[in-house]
């Protein structure tokens, strides 16, 4: 008899990535808001700051930070993940999922600018993804 | 017993097709971005955060008036040619310089400062001055496809070459004509005030934006003590006074302000 559903390396996997993208996009957050120094690349190509301070890094039709929307959904991801709904989970990281490849084509096709720290939350998001894809399928699979 | 489904279903297929075509739609992106026409070269931020803009075009008076000059001296040496009027006949203001040179970074705050005073500006860009100059990546607003809009006067602006020292915008011969006149070592910024004051070289210490975001300069322009604040605004209000002295533009209601009308009472005649 194996584990139970999700009692694998998934959940703890899971609430890694949460609580890793929660203090990136808290701390773009803190660095777009206030004068803290944003520690990144400087390039033509790889400009963190200037992607972080385009007008593609706040809400439409406000002045709130696009980042502070990541704290939301990691935190929302890792309770899902405490809470077992697989489901629920899969839906909002496909959420989480479309929003990341519409910010990717904004640094790519609109930006022509890529930011790391930005980087390291899609990769996270998609992680997340992944992974609850692959609960989902367990929990499927042996329901 | 649990029931197994589709082993298709339960198998690692769905997974990779996932990262597949997450990689397929970034391959796709990457070659609509190659198929686009090739940014501006030397811009590094097509669209600026718009509160950029409005922090720094829209500095309140009481801040303009606490600032004075800064505790500055005067950027502005007096000349005498004609006076210098741009195509519409109003008076000209010329800003040679260049997206790589920190000096000219620091003082295009100070400008779009003051000449906002004046007029509105569309199409300013965020960039950087060079890498590898001094001062390193001074964050800073272009000129380079901008337009500016004023009843007052004319602003022509001419970024000679991008950060990386390319080419980016020649200029006429007149313009090479008033920069051999007033600025004989070829010096930038160049900036000249209708042919009666130039401002040649540093204005605004670029120094003092060393690690500061286009976001934190311009935010902190509504902080009267604050030392980048005294540099860009004090220099901003030299800047102000002088184009008060040019025709037309006294019925500027900036001109009206005390602060201003001080200033303007101290530049050298």
């Amino acid at each position: 008899m194996g584990p139970p559903v999700g009692r694998g390396w998934e959940r703890p996997a899971l609430l890694v990535m949460a609580a890793a993208g929660t203090l990136i996009a808290a701390y773009l957050t803190v660095t777009h808001i206030s004068p803290v120094p944003l520690l990144c690349t400087v390039g033509s190509v790889v400009n963190c700051a200037s992607v972080t301070h385009s007008a593609y890094s706040v809400i439409p039709g406000t002045t709130i930070p696009i980042s502070i929307l990541g704290i939301v959904w990691f935190v929302v991801s890792a309770a899902l993940t405490l809470s077992s709904r697989r489901a629920l989970h899969l839906a909002w990281s496909t959420i989480g999922l479309a929003v990341v490849l519409y910010l990717v084509y904004v640094e790519i096709v609109v930006l022509h600018q890529i930011c790391e720290w930005c980087t390291v939350v899609h990769v996270l998001v998609i992680a997340t993804f992944v992974v609850t894809l692959r609960l989902f399928q367990e929990s499927v699979t042996t329901s | 017993m649990p029931k197994r489904r589709s082993s298709f279903w339960s198998g690692p297929w769905p997974i990779i097709g996932v990262l597949a075509g997450i990689v397929v739609v970034i391959a796709i992106f990457v070659l609509i971005s190659r198929l686009q026409s090739p940014p501006v070269a030397g811009t590094t931020n097509p669209t600026p955060d718009a509160s950029v803009i409005s922090h720094a075009t829209k500095v309140s008076p009481a801040v303009l008036d606490a600032v004075g000059t800064g505790g500055a001296p005067s950027p502005l040496t007096r000349v005498s040619g004609a006076p210098l009027t741009g195509s519409n006949g109003k008076a000209e203001l010329l800003f040679l310089g260049a997206e790589w040179c920190p000096y000219c970074a620091a003082e295009r705050w100070a400008m779009v400062v003051a000449l906002s005073h004046f007029g509105t500006f569309a199409g300013l860009r965020l960039t950087t001055s060079s890498s590898t100059d001094v001062f390193p990546d001074t964050h800073t607003l272009s000129f380079y496809g901008s337009t500016y809009t004023s009843t007052y006067l004319d602003f022509v602006p001419v970024e000679l070459e991008d950060r990386n020292r390319n080419p980016l915008q020649p200029m006429t011969p007149q313009e090479q004509q008033l920069a051999q006149t007033y600025d004989p070592d070829s010096s930038i910024p160049f900036i000249d005030v209708g042919n009666v004051y130039t401002a040649i070289g540093q204005g605004v210490p670029a120094q003092l934006l060393q690690g500061l975001s286009w976001q934190q300069i311009a935010s902190v322009l509504s902080n009267a003590q604050s030392p980048v604040t005294k540099a860009i605004v004090g220099n901003s209000n030299y800047l102000t006074a002088a184009i008060c002295t040019l025709p037309g533009t006294s019925s500027a209601p900036i001109c009206s302000d005390p602060a201003i009308k001080q200033i303007g009472s101290q530049l050298p005649h």
